[in-house]
């Protein structure tokens, strides 16, 4: 007679069976796209990086990553222990009793989801989504049960009861992957952690993977879905919509019509083909679900996703930083911008102006280059020359226009000749890095820029580059090595605080206590290059008390400047620099200190009664002795 | 139907303003944008010896193809002649950023072609074999007017039109050169000469901050600064209020 114990090893393989054929089924719809680096030997890397690097991101709910712990670790127990003594058939009663253990942390996990759920925060999907933890307690409970009876139950009825929500569990697990359900994330997640678009993300390099396009050969972004690589479209299948780039987004807070996980789930539906009625999470602010469909051949602009969407995103990586999943979100959005910006050139508002004084001026603004140290006629900047040769090479960047910010420059220039450092700026010759260029999609405009800042860059004798503009920063630093340009790059901040630490700073013996400040961090200060010490020791070295916004470090919210949305400014319901000026004021800092041309730029742009915006240089002049 | 319609596009180089470098000429970006709201294929010329990098632009904007006819101090009208001459529509930017397409151009080829000539067109529609022209007038006024094909329309600068640089068209299009002699007569009567600017200080009138100042000049609730905030009343008398304040400022001049 078949036992119990027969069907459970007869329900053990057809799980596996089940499994197989969806990740078949999936792997078809992830191999529609592009060809990435792929080597099998990554897989060896999941371990280190599931309990490390993506521990790391989840981690930072304890509660949740406890949880998880719970219903996951349990769940891969019970499978692994199910296996061996049913899969195998050894039918050992000893082994029952390990399982039923670990069928009980593993209840104790889904009660916990299943709490959670029942007074869900906003950012979590419902639908599918609220299925899960029942499934999950009944597969549980279901093994428990049948591991306390040893699955030769006297008692059929009950017996019979638990091998139904075994079954409900298994069918949950198993289709989950082929059917696109919850659990499809398990494999795609721990896939995504082998194959992962960014590998050096895990070596602690932060920054983006946007790869230079071959223009030559026609390369113009991504159209539709197909065009995103294999690796990425795997990554969208591993996202559990969990909304944590959902609550961290500013364009979302903002009203803009963006929400980072939609778009993500919009980019599953475009892969699989179908429309976005099903999903079950916010939508993007003012657009309803449901009138978007998609396929992989077909268009992603216009029918999948509105190009509003794709302009309202700042590129802050907010969402980034808080994926537990690690998906990469700015790099498919930038993607998708640079086949609009390069196939159609309809970038919105200001924009397309944007773009087309850089073309003819270098310039972002249309200014005459021959300007842009005019601010510095008086305080005797060497102009570098070639054949000459100095320490540092100051880089002001479009600030230099901004008569805002060419005070903070005319501080930073005083700053670094009190400490005798040897320094020249580029005079006439400097161009735009290239940064906006890029964020909107234009990568042959920054394509040309980099290439012609290179070559001039390496024609200078210089050590170091330093600059007061992280978006400059970034650029020169992560993005020029690309195109053959390795240079030293630093941030003002950073230099401040060395030249700090070796006592080449002498500073008046204050006089009067500064008032409280807070610190805004620059996203590609921050968030980009990892850099929120340096700026916060300097303000410390000055003898100013940093309050800290709620928001700061690397989880700070965006200025709303960045990826260009100041020029395509999107509207929403608010302003991000509004919001951003809010956390200002709920610290009760009476002045917030910035360390970038463009928050600087934004924040001074809040109307209204509001704390005063002082730049780093700014204050750390003010404070030199003589 | 109105692809039928042949319609041909004069395009010049021109140069930015500011950075002196090649780029397309401002009216002429918008002949061309306002020419692709009448066809699909257009007929796009050029004369003279312009720089690629001036028809870049033109390219990126959607011109699929530029003839290049002449050669360098070639006559601009002597050489288009011929080539416009089975052409039913013919726009045109009203004014070049220099050299022989400025402001005389449409006039000589309407005399020399014997077609009637539309200025300072902002839009443009065609009727079956009429065109229908919006025409830019000073102080905000427009005018209708209608002329029946062949014609020749020049357009302003400020026309509404809709049409971005694209890298991927700009790559795409190509430029199509031929040759064909002519006197070169009129270039030899132009003369130029160094424009000459004096700078103008600025003085700030008063010491404040940005900030302060931005304060002084926005409305506030509490009446205390700047302008009137005003929440009651219906549209149009909330309109009225800044139409007083306009008249007020001399903003509006009636
Ligand atoms: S990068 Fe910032 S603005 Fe863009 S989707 Fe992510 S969180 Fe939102
Ligand atoms: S993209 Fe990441 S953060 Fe956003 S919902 Fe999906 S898993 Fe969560």
């Amino acid at each position: 007679m078949v036992s119990f114990a027969h069907i459970l090893t007869g329900l053990f393989w057809l799980t596996m069976v089940v499994l197989a054929l969806g990740l078949a089924k999936r792997s078809a719809y992830w191999r529609q796209g592009q060809e990435a680096a792929f080597s099998w030997v990554s897989l060896l890397t999941v371990p280190k990086r599931y309990f490390v690097d993506l521990h790391h991101v989840v981690a930072r709910e304890p509660y949740i990553a406890r949880v998880h712990v719970a219903t996951a670790g349990g769940a891969v127990a019970v499978l692994g222990l199910v296996a061996l003594n049913y899969g195998l058939m050894l039918y050992q009663t000893w082994l029952d009793y390990v399982i039923l253990f670990f069928a009980l942390v593993m209840l104790a996990g889904s009660i916990a989801v299943w709490q959670r759920r029942r007074n869900a925060p906003s950012r979590l999907s419902k639908g599918a989504w609220s299925r899960l933890p029942v499934s999950l307690i009944a597969f549980s409970l279901g093994t428990a049960v049948l591991m306390i009876t040893h699955a030769t139950a006297s008692v059929y009825v009950i017996a019979a009861l638990a091998m139904v929500g075994v079954l409900l569990g298994a069918i949950e697990f198993a289709r989950g992957i082929g059917a696109g359900g919850p659990m499809k994330h398990a494999i795609a997640g721990l896939l995504h952690l082998a194959f992962h678009p960014r590998q050096d993300r895990f070596d602690g390099k932060r920054s983006t993977d946007l790869k230079p396009l071959n223009l030559e050969k026609g390369e113009f972004g991504v159209a539709k879905p197909s065009d995103i690589t294999w690796n990425r479209l795997l990554s969208f299948d591993a996202c559990v919509q969990c909304g944590k780039c959902e609550a961290n987004c500013p364009a979302f807070a903002a009203g803009q019509p963006l929400n980072p996980k939609k778009l993500i789930q919009d980019m599953v539906v475009g892969m699989v083909g179908g429309s976005d009625a099903s999903f079950a999470g916010s939508p993007y602010p003012g657009k309803p679900v449901g009138q978007h469909s998609g396929a992989p051949d077909q268009p992603i602009i216009g029918q999948l996703v509105d190009a509003d969407t794709i302009w309202s995103c700042t590129t802050c990586r907010a969402c980034v930083q808080e994926c537990p999943m690690l998906i990469e979100h700015v790099d498919t959005i930038v993607n998708i911008r640079r086949n609009i910006t390069l196939t159609t050139g309809d970038v919105p508002n200001k924009g397309a102006e944007a773009l087309e004084n850089l073309r003819t001026t270098d310039t972002v603004g249309g200014y005459p280059v021959e300007v842009r140290y005019n601010w510095s006629i008086d305080l005797d900047v060497p102009v570098l020359q070639p054949g000459q040769q100095t320490d540092w090479l100051l880089v002001a960047g479009e600030g230099a226009f901004d008569m805002r910010y060419q005070r903070a420059l005319r501080a930073l220039v005083k700053v670094l000749k009190h400490a005798g450092v040897q320094f020249a700026v580029l005079g006439s010759a400097e161009k735009d890095c290239g940064d906006l260029a890029r964020r909107l999609g234009d990568e042959a405009g920054f394509q040309r820029l980099a290439k012609e800042n290179i070559a001039l860059l390496k024609n200078l004798k210089f050590k170091r580059i330093v600059t007061p503009d992280p978006h400059v920063f970034h650029c020169l630093k992560n993005e020029y090595p690309a195109f053959g340009g390795e240079f030293e790059v630093h941030h003002h901040s950073q230099v401040i605080q060395s030249l700090m630490k070796d006592d080449r700073l002498r500073l008046k013996a204050s006089a009067t206590a500064m008032p409280d400040f807070t610190y805004h961090d620059p996203c590609y200060l921050g968030r980009y290059n990892g850099e929120t010490d340096a700026p916060r020791n300097v303000l410390k070295g000055i003898g100013i008390k940093v309050v800290e916004m709620e928001r700061s470090g690397m989880k700070a919210r965006c200025c709303g400047w960045g990826g260009g949305s100041a020029f395509t400014d999107i509207p929403g319901e608010a302003r991000i620099s509004d919001m951003r000026m809010q956390d200002v004021k709920s610290t009760g800092a009476a002045k917030v200190a910035v360390a970038c041309p463009n928050c600087t730029a934004m924040l001074e742009g809040v109307v209204g009664d509001r704390p005063d915006v002082v730049e780093l240089a700014e204050l750390v002049a003010e404070r030199l002795a003589d | 139907m109105s692809n039928h319609v042949k319609v041909a596009v004069l395009v010049t180089p021109g140069y930015h303003p500011v950075s002196g470098r090649p780029r397309p000429a401002q009216a002429d970006v918008a002949a061309l944008g306002v020419a692709q709201t009448i066809s699909t294929s257009l007929k796009v010329l050029t004369a003279g010896a312009p720089s690629d990098a001036s028809l870049d632009g033109y390219l990126g904007l959607g011109a699929s193809e530029i003839e290049v006819l002449g050669d360098e101090g070639c006559d601009i009208v002597d050489t288009l002649q011929p080539a416009l001459s089975g052409q039913e529509l013919i726009l045109l930017g009203g004014r070049a950023d220099g050299g022989e397409a400025s402001g005389l151009l449409p006039y000589q080829l309407s005399a020399q072609l014997g077609v009637p000539l539309v200025p300072d067109a902002l839009t443009v529609k065609l009727v079956g074999r009429l065109v229908r022209v919006t025409q830019f007038m000073p102080k905000g006024l427009r005018r209708e007017v209608e002329v029946s094909l062949p014609a020749i329309i020049a357009v302003h600068p400020r026309a509404p039109i809709n049409v971005q640089y694209a890298f991927a068209k700009a790559r795409q299009g190509r430029l199509l050169r031929s040759r064909i002699g002519s006197t070169g007569k009129v270039s030899s009567y132009w003369q130029y000469e160094a424009a000459t600017r004096r700078p103008l200080m600025l003085k700030a009138k008063l010491k404040q901050s940005g900030h302060a100042r931005m304060l002084g000049a926005i409305a506030s609730d509490d009446g205390k600064s700047g302008g009137q905030v005003v929440k009651t009343g219906d549209a149009v008398a909330k309109a009225q209020v800044v139409l007083d304040y306009l008249r007020e400022h001399r903003l509006i001049d009636f």
